[in-house]
């Protein structure tokens, strides 16, 4: 016989805590799992809190590389943030960062990885594997040797200025940024593609099937299904681009130096230039400091979309 | 609406022979089911008929027009899928609309088409939820109205309940069937569930390994299977096969089986004369009766002992020891019987069936009482 007033369901949640104590499938804490993660905890404060927190101390005081200044350096305020807000070299340097991480990171890396990735789905196998296996190469080459090819590749009579039909132009001078960006889209376009190609196979050919005897053509297919769904991917797939991108410092730096005339001088590079060609190591600091605030948007709003993503409802279960 | 009819079809993937020539026509009209176990061939038979495979060889004809090499989206065909294929990121109202919309139909009526559809499944309120807002069936739903929204020549559809439980499965058969009654559309209908194909099809086509047994009704399947495969596949629990010898007698058959020795009309039973003496007999649990619940023309006798009883409720198969070999037989629902005792048996012989042990194939002529029941 089931007596219904002992039934647990009906009575309240606070009844049943009152009669049996704390829930046991409540998370519990172990005063040993602090030991436990100790090393890791003095890993992350000695490599990266403490040097991150003495840059941004240094980004307010007057270091310098030589001098009477780089050893007896001293606080002095906010002197360096006036200058940086009177900098204008600082400002055309965030614009060209933004147009660098924007326009060759997030646009052109997206937009070259997605129709390399989906000119692949359909390829023969073969030609499949050798594309992806290049566009990996491309990605994992060191950013020194995709300097040097890019440069030999656009300065005087490199291969496109030969192709054409100008050998005596040397594009790199006269359109540097374009340059630098098209290597860093060329550098990057392989992970995107990697990414795109894993997200495209989970897209359900069943529905791509439904939509084929519904009459769509290929480009409503794409349009309308393919790019809907794979649209987190590639929110995530450009943000990540964007940070790869910013921190893309070597590539610009070794093929202009920032140059021609600051035309290619994003903040790493300008930062760069300031601490160990001007010798002002402090005002350097307080540029990276900019950097660290810019980047570290750029992550929340990565790991953001990415937990955005995980909570979405799983597209090839229904 | 539209009749079909293959030709000489044939599929080979690589170079595995899914379907050698297979010649198959549905009625304008019809409501047919494939039937067969999983890789028979059923499936790709379907989509061959939708477009999304093209025959290795042969021709596949919708109203004698050959549509063999048409796209999918140009035969006119409406079709659900096993896994309902729904647009994930569109609302209920926007996976009825986009066929309408890429077919750049008229937009006027629209509105009243999607309506009009979402009441006819039962879909009225859920127009703006997403997929992944809806039960299973609600998604079985939005699958079957997108593919009424079109108003096609034909449906098709791919075991579109195997994700249901089992409750809403036994309703939407239901529903499906009346509502192509309603309709008249042709419509064919995949399954590997036998029930889902006895209850539903006008005519049901049995696959197996690539090819069609038999197409018939759903009673001329169950009491007269072209073979062994078809006897068995239909009918739950399946039918029971012996082995058995058969000697000519005169105008009898003369039958060792179960311990016991019977004869039938040889004229009447068997449609060839120079008959093998193994063959194997068939038949199924519900014309195998116990003494104390049986019809009167059952005059053969067998005994055995109980070995296992299974009760469902409104019967209780049970599996007799019958002179070594196991067979299965209907009783009446909590029947008095134990594991153990003695079972007295009866059975008509006209309920037999008899297999080439070789081919499968059966030896008998059309049982007497199908004929007299069709009136023939």
């Amino acid at each position: 016989m089931v007596e219904l007033a002992n039934d647990p369901v009906a009575k309240t949640l606070g009844a049943l805590v009152a009669e049996n104590g704390a829930r046991l499938d409540k998370p519990r804490f172990s005063p040993s799992s602090l030991l436990l993660l100790f090393p890791a905890a003095a890993l992350l404060i000695g490599l990266f809190i403490y040097p991150v927190g003495y840059s941004v101390y240094l980004g307010f005081t007057n270091l310098q590389l030589i001098g009477p200044n780089s050893i007896h350096f001293r606080f002095t305020g906010l002197q360096n943030v006036y200058f940086l807000l009177s900098d204008h070299v600082f400002y055309r340097s965030i614009w060209l960062t933004l147009v660098f991480v924007v326009g060759s990171g997030a646009v052109g890396t997206t937009i070259l990885g997605l129709v390399i990735a989906l000119a692949l789905q359909s390829a023969l196998t073969s030609v499949r594997m050798v594309v992806t296996s290049l566009a990996i190469v491309a990605w994992t080459l060191p950013p020194a040797a995709i300097a040097i090819i890019w440069y030999a590749a656009t300065t005087q009579g490199g291969i496109f200025p030969v192709l054409f039909g100008y050998p005596h132009a040397d594009v790199l001078y006269d359109h540097a940024m374009l340059v630098v960006s098209l290597a860093n889209t060329w550098s990057l376009a392989g992970l995107a593609t990697i990414i795109f190609s894993a997200a495209l196979r989970n897209v359900p050919q069943e529905m791509l099937e439904a939509a084929k005897l519904e009459d769509a053509n290929a480009y409503q297919r794409l349009t309308r299904l393919v790019l809907p769904i794979l649209k987190p991917t590639i929110l995530t797939s450009a943000l990540l681009m964007t940070l790869l991108s910013f921190g893309n410092f070597t590539l610009i730096y070794l093929m202009t130096q920032g140059g021609p005339g600051g035309d290619s001088n994003i903040l790493p590079v300008y930062s760069y230039l300031q601490g160990f060609t001007f010798k002002k190591l402090g005002y350097a600091a307080l540029l990276g400091d900019v950097i660290v605030l810019i980047s570290g948007v750029l992550g929340i709003a990565y790991v953001w979309l990415a937990q955005a993503r995980r909570r979405a409802p799983k597209s090839n279960s229904v | 609406m539209a009749s079909v009819s293959f030709e000489g079809v044939w599929k080979v993937f690589n170079t595995f022979v899914a379907i050698p020539n297979l010649d198959l026509n549905i009625k304008d009209g019809e409501f047919i089911v494939f039937v067969g176990p999983s890789g028979c061939g059923k499936t790709t038979t379907l989509r061959m008929l939708a477009g999304l495979e093209t025959p290795t060889y042969g021709s596949i004809r919708i109203d004698d027009e050959d549509v063999t090499l048409t796209p999918p989206g140009r035969r006119d065909i409406a079709m659900v899928f096993q896994s309902y294929a729904l647009y994930p990121h569109m609302s209920v109202r926007s996976n009825l609309s986009f066929g309408p919309e890429v077919r750049k139909e008229s937009r006027s009526d629209l509105n009243n088409r999607v309506e009009k559809v979402a009441n006819l499944v039962g879909l009225h309120g859920l127009l703006d939820r997403k997929p992944a807002e809806l039960s299973g069936g609600q998604r079985q739903r939005v699958a079957l109205g997108r593919a009424l929204i079109r108003e096609p020549r034909i449906f098709l559809l791919d075991e579109p309940l195997s994700n249901l439980d089992a409750g809403l499965r036994t309703h939407m058969r239901a529903e499906i069937a009346d509502l192509q009654r309603r309709l008249g559309v042709t419509t064919v209908y995949v399954t590997h569930d036998q029930v889902e194909a006895m209850t539903m099809g006008h005519r049901i086509a049995v696959f197996d390994r690539g090819r069609i047994l038999q197409v018939d009704t759903p009673a001329q399947l169950y009491r007269n299977p072209a073979n062994k495969f078809v006897g068995t596949f239909i009918g739950s629990p399946g039918m029971n096969i012996l082995p058995a010898e058969l000697a000519r007698d005169g105008a009898l058959g003369r039958i060792k089986c179960l311990g016991s020795v019977f004869s039938v009309p040889a004229e009447r039973f068997f449609t060839s004369t120079d008959l093998p003496s193994r063959v194997e007999l068939g038949i199924r649990p519900d014309d195998l009766h116990w003494t104390k619940d049986a019809p009167s023309r059952c005059r053969e006798h067998i005994f055995g002992t109980v070995r296992a009883t299974e009760t469902t409720g409104s019967e209780t198969f049970v599996l007799v020891d019958v002179d070594g070999v196991e067979v299965n037989a209907r009783f009446p629902s909590f029947a008095d019987i134990r594991i153990g005792q003695k079972a007295d048996l009866v059975f008509d012989p006209n309920d037999l069936h008899f297999f080439e042990p070789e081919s499968g194939n059966t030896l008998r002529t059309e049982p007497a009482r199908i004929l007299e029941q069709q009136g023939v």
